[in-house]
């Protein structure tokens, strides 16, 4: 058997396809790096991600080059069933050496990135890894089931990689704990305050092993059928027999196990050793994003300063998401526009707070609101202390150039634009409580 | 012309394509999230099922006997284009009626991606083999949710989501199908 398998990795579009799908894990991994650089749970998960589109590649290859080998066969009518067999099993042992081989690449490529990016201690999270593992196993035997059942030359690559594909994409951005979320296969995120359910990681390695039964048995079945109707002979006897119904026992065990299985994300707990900085307002943050501390620090403090001129306040503390039910904010990635958003909000927020519940079809609420919106802008370009980037998303329908270019002029042009808001919010307030 | 149609299952990927099509009405507005640059993206799922359809029409052209298509003098060559213009308008056909009974997106913009893709997946079936149609407009895929979009919407080019009077977008689904036949017709 080892020779056989030796011998399918020496193929030339086997090497081929294994060159091209490490260049493509590793090139997609980078494309994305700095949304994960430096937190293991999101560079777990950055290994995961590009399997949205090599599961559906790895899954044709597979299927073109099985039905290749099914035609083949078929030439000479009287197949020998081990003979068949190993070198199915051939086949399908080295389609799984490739996807480990390219999973392992991308874990490689998200170690040596996080290494010499200063990520705190800690390393790859084995869950995302067992997973992504389980769905390039699934996505090549899924191809090898599909191509050794046989027809036309291009069904099975097509179908196979349309399979791979929507069964990736189908469960794709489910919310954490939702049911649909039991069949999540691909993460394009690994924030530190979730992780994978192991009762779903089991179930994911049991859908695994589902498609390589299916794999090894449905085209077994076949091709006696097909035999059998086209007066070859394809022995095997009861023996064969006996490993289909055998397959097909382990298959309704394992359909029965992953349809029952739990959601995969869940939310942690927080743990003892949060990271949080000495300014005000306290800044603190999961373990796994300590190195975006020094920078959050700096803004918080840039924030405190911002408040102190325009007299508002800020909360005494801040979390990131997950560590407490106070103030929160979401870290993503390396980027800290959220969290300025959330402390310029607050800014913004005490500076005419409303004093009582005003009628909700009052016209003076979007003015308010509008006002508000309007502070919050400018106050968070000066704790960022540079302009949105493009592409940020705003819905509160402000004109943020005349927000930045406010931000850009003289401090005493800022301060009398911003006692304008305040004392329309002011105004506003007035008139609804008295 | 009966055994072309038969030795390519062209009655099979029809019944693909169909299915796909009312895989796409059923979906609806239904979107799937994939990552660009540390930013979610969404995309609806009918805009990749376009995507296959095209695949599925191409992928068709597949021959079981490579070798004897080679030594054809006319007759297969006119059959293969007769498969490829009626597998084209099948594509555009179903795409376009998929989106009017989705109610979700204009059929214009249907036609447009399906006439990119189908582009696409003739270049890919001719300089790889038909039975890989899929692996240009894969990469393709890829690109568009990676650059497809600017500034909090889609990018003039973008055949599969830009506004249907985007002229850019259509400038680039006309190209692609051009630049498919005629790879495909020197090819031949």
């Amino acid at each position: 058997m080892r020779a056989a398998v030796w011998t399918e990795m020496r193929r030339p579009l086997f090497a081929l396809a294994a060159a091209v799908l490490v260049v493509a894990q590793c090139w997609l991994m980078l494309n994305d790096v700095a949304a994960w650089r430096g937190v293991w749970p999101m560079a777990s998960a950055a290994v995961s991600a590009p399997w949205l589109f090599l599961g559906p590649a790895a899954a044709g290859l597979s299927a073109y080059e099985a039905v290749q080998r099914t035609q083949q066969d078929a030439g000479g009518c009287a197949a020998d069933t081990v003979a068949w067999r190993s070198s199915a099993t051939a086949m399908l042992v080295a389609r799984v050496v490739l996807a480990c081989v390219v999973v392992s690449a991308g874990a490689a490529c998200a170690v040596v990135v996080n290494l010499t990016g200063h990520a705190p201690a800690g390393f790859l999270w084995p869950s995302y890894l067992v997973v992504t593992v389980a769905f390039a196993i699934g996505s090549v035997a899924v191809g090898m089931a599909l191509g050794r059942l046989g027809g036309p030359l291009w069904f099975a690559p097509v179908v196979a990689m349309l399979a791979t594909f929507l069964r990736a994409a189908w469960f794709q951005g489910a919310a954490p704990g939702s049911a649909d979320d039991a069949f999540t296969r691909i993460f394009l995120s690994g924030r530190p305050w979730v992780e994978l359910n192991p009762h779903a990681v089991v179930a994911s390695v049991v859908e695994t092993v589902f498609v390589v039964v299916l794999a090894l048995v449905a085209p077994v079945l076949a091709t006696r059928a097909r035999a059998r109707r086209s007066g070859c002979t394809f022995p095997g006897g009861r023996g064969a027999s006996l490993r289909a119904a055998t397959g097909a026992v382990v298959m309704v065990g394992c359909a029965a196990l992953v349809l029952t299985s739990p959601p995969v994300v869940r939310y942690r707990t927080a743990p003892s050793n949060i990271a949080c900085s000495d300014t005000h307002p306290r800044v603190c943050v999961w373990p796994e994003n300590a190195q975006l501390l020094p920078q959050l620090a700096e803004k918080a403090a840039r924030a405190d300063t911002v408040a102190q001129t325009v007299h508002g306040q800020l909360m005494t503390q801040i979390d990131e998401f997950g560590l407490s039910h106070g103030d929160s904010f979401l870290a993503m990635g390396q980027g800290t526009w959220f969290f300025s958003d959330t402390l310029a909000g607050a800014i913004a927020g005490s500076l005419a707070p409303v004093r009582c519940d005003p009628p909700q079809d009052d016209p003076g609420l979007w003015t308010y609101w509008r006002a508000q919106s309007e502070l919050s802008a400018l106050f968070q370009l000066q704790i960022e202390d540079r302009p949105r980037p493009p592409g940020y998303g705003d819905s509160s329908g402000i004109d943020i150039v005349e927000v930045t270019g406010v931000w850009q002029a003289s401090p005493s042009v800022r301060n009398t634009w911003v006692a304008d808001r305040v004392a329309t919010m002011e105004a506003l307030n007035q008139g609804w409580c008295g | 012309m009966k055994l072309y149609l038969r030795s390519r299952h062209v009655g099979v990927a029809v019944a693909v394509m169909a299915g796909l099509a009312a895989i796409a009405v059923a979906v609806g507005g239904r979107l799937f999230t994939v990552v660009s640059s540390a930013e979610p993206v969404t995309m609806p799922y009918r805009h990749a099922l376009v995507m296959f359809c095209a695949v599925v029409a191409v992928a068709s052209l597949e021959s079981p006997v490579p070798g004897t298509d080679r030594a054809d003098t006319g007759p297969l060559r006119s059959a293969r284009r007769a498969h490829l213009l009626a597998l084209l308008v099948v594509t555009v056909v179903l795409s376009a009626m998929s989106e009017a009974f989705a109610a979700v997106g204009t059929p214009a913009q249907a036609i447009r991606a399906s006439l990119c893709w189908y582009g696409l997946a003739l270049v890919s079936a001719t300089v790889v083999r038909a039975a890989f149609a899929w692996v240009l407009p894969m990469v393709a895929l890829f690109l568009l949710v990676w650059w497809g979009n600017a500034g909090g919407g889609p990018a003039v080019w973008n055949w599969a989501t830009a506004a249907a009077a985007e002229p850019v977008s259509w400038v680039v689904a006309v190209a692609s199908l051009a630049l498919g036949s005629v790879v495909s017709l020197l090819r031949q």
